[in-house]
């Protein structure tokens, strides 16, 4: 067993699974783009970032299409100490998930991912999702007029870009440790914890009567 | 073999009919159909799911389906499962799940199709007793039941008792499949949910609280209490909620509910028994209990609370305690 730091997450599936889940997976030290994001780049990132994030997603879902898997949610996360981006996914997500997924109407196609990759770039240039004040099933689109991943990668957007090294610099460096970013929010709910009523310890509730007093 | 020599491409409706034909040849040992039947079953798939390259095209999906019901494809396809191989099987599922949605001229003739061929239904129902086949049939019958006619042969049908037992086979992926199953009948149509709760409502009501609230699994007892809290606040469902909220053995099932260890049962078995504290014409022997346990219920509501702020949930929270503070003894007389 090495010594690698590993991220473990409990994940309670919702009645999915009658187990807790235990996923072992790389230690992604800068933690989710969102959560960089929401701390440091409240506005969203600059452009050139930006197009390096999304290149590099195109880069997955090209490799993952290719393989013939498709991903409903797309949604990139980062690295800190290999220079490297991951892709992963938020499972169930309505802002990130393609209409097509959510009404199920003629099941999805690769087609699904690009919709989820668009709000990505979305966020990632104002720091929230889009139309976040509409239910998201109403943000309806054509599928069949979305491109696909190699056909996205040809745009000039994403030719002569600068490599990850540069996102590193202009988004991670000085950016405080997922750990770090983690208990700075926890230390703001436990502010809200000095509440003396949610204090009290609860205190198990023994057998009831039900016996008939008349 | 003659129809192997028909100039290519073949229309959708050629498709459907030689995949009958070749359903139909399974009834004969000629395992030697299996490839082609396979690969019609896919391409029956690419044309209402699409693929990579392109979408489904309208006009081939309507002529596909048209095709399918204008026979008894889908009869072939549901009885011969069982003989094919499991990619075929899976894509024949997903084949059978889109053609219930598949408008011919604005119409769902899949609809039509299954009112006069109501025994399939027993045949999909009857699959959670097959460890090989459920989550097959268990994924075709979610999607026949969204026709109101086929949820109503279901519901009246003798299988519903057997959902009570399904739900809790010991293979999770089938109790799963059949609890999603049972969900969807028990939400979807709503003047027929309600319809079936009145004229079945002593045994449903039994076998829901002794096998599924009372249930020694987990999971069932939480997703019983989380469904039970569906069916009695929709509003089609008024006056069955006000006769289970007048039965003192129903309030015992709920209070030992809001007494869990486990938080999302708590707050599951809440959204329940606020309908008994709200009740405006609470029997004697409802009033009895509440009085008898104040004190406790007053402490335990007190420290029930969500995970995220819930403004209606602490609503509904003050005014349930207010209601059970507020109870005399004279209420009794």
């Amino acid at each position: 067993m090495n010594s690698a730091a590993v991220a473990i997450k409990s994940i309670d599936l919702d009645l999915s699974h009658p187990n807790i889940l235990w996923v072992v997976m790389p230690f992604m030290a800068a933690g989710s783009l969102q959560s960089i994001i929401s701390h440091s780049h409240p506005n969203g990132l600059t452009e050139p970032c930006i197009a390096v994030v999304l290149r590099d997603t195109l880069y997955a879902l090209s490799y993952l299409h290719g393989q013939g898997h498709l991903h409903r949610s797309a949604i990139t996360t980062s690295s800190s100490s290999s220079s490297s981006l991951k892709f992963t996914d938020v499972a169930g997500t309505p802002y990130w998930m393609a209409p097509e997924v959510i009404h199920s109407h003629t099941g999805y196609s690769f087609k699904a991912d690009i919709w989820s990759f668009g709000i990505t770039a979305l966020e990632l240039a104002h720091g929230r999702p889009p139309l976040l004040h509409l239910p998201p099933s109403k943000s309806m689109t054509n599928p069949s007029k979305r491109p696909n991943a190699d056909k996205l990668l040809k745009h000039p957007s994403f030719k002569n870009r600068k490599g990850t090294d540069f996102l590193v610099k202009n988004v991670l460096q000085g950016l405080p440790s997922v750990e770090k970013r983690y208990k700075e929010s926890k230390g703001n709910l436990h502010e809200d914890d000095d509440d003396p009523s949610m204090q009290v310890k609860q205190r198990r509730i023994s057998g009831w009567n039900f016996n008939q007093d008349g | 073999m003659k129809s192997l020599f028909k100039p290519k491409p073949r229309t959708p409706s050629d498709i459907v009919k030689q995949t009958r034909d070749l359903l139909l040849r399974l009834t004969s040992r000629d395992d030697d159909n299996m490839p082609d039947l396979t690969k019609n079953l896919r391409d029956l798939k690419s044309i209402l799911y699409g693929n990579s390259e392109s979408e489904p095209v309208p006009e081939a999906c309507a002529q596909l389906t048209q095709e399918f019901f204008a026979d008894n494809t889908l009869r072939l396809l549901i009885q011969y499962l069982p003989k094919l191989n499991l990619e075929a099987r899976k894509d024949a599922t997903q084949i059978v799940a889109n053609l219930q949605r598949q408008q011919v001229q604005s119409k769902l003739i899949a609809s039509d199709y299954l009112d006069t061929n109501l025994d399939l239904m027993d045949v999909l129902v009857s699959g959670y007793e097959n460890t090989d086949m459920a989550l097959h049939y268990g994924a075709m019958l979610r999607e026949c039941i969204r026709h109101q006619i086929v949820a109503k042969y279901v519901l009246d049908s003798p299988h519903m008792k057997k959902f009570f037992d399904y739900i809790q086979l010991p293979n999770f992926d089938i109790a799963a499949d059949a609890a999603a199953t049972f969900k969807e009948l028990m939400t979807r149509h709503k003047s027929t949910v309600a319809d079936f709760l009145s004229n079945y409502y002593e045994w449903f009501f039994d076998e829901y609280n002794s096998k599924l609230l009372e249930s020694s699994n987990y999971i069932t007892r939480r997703q019983a209490v989380k469904l039970l809290g569906d069916m009695l606040l929709d509003r089609t469902n008024s006056a069955v909620m006000t006769r289970y909220v007048s039965s003192r053995d129903n309030l015992r099932i709920l209070m030992n509910l809001l007494r869990e260890s486990s938080k999302s049962i708590q707050i599951e078995a809440f959204h329940v028994f606020k309908l008994f504290a709200a009740n405006q014409k609470k029997p004697a022997d409802i009033i009895s209990i509440f009085v008898a346990n104040r004190s406790k219920l007053l402490r335990l509501l007190g420290d029930l609370k969500t995970d995220k702020e819930d403004e209606q949930f602490e609503a509904d929270k003050a005014q349930v305690i207010k209601e059970i503070a507020a109870l005399e003894p004279r209420d009794l007389a």
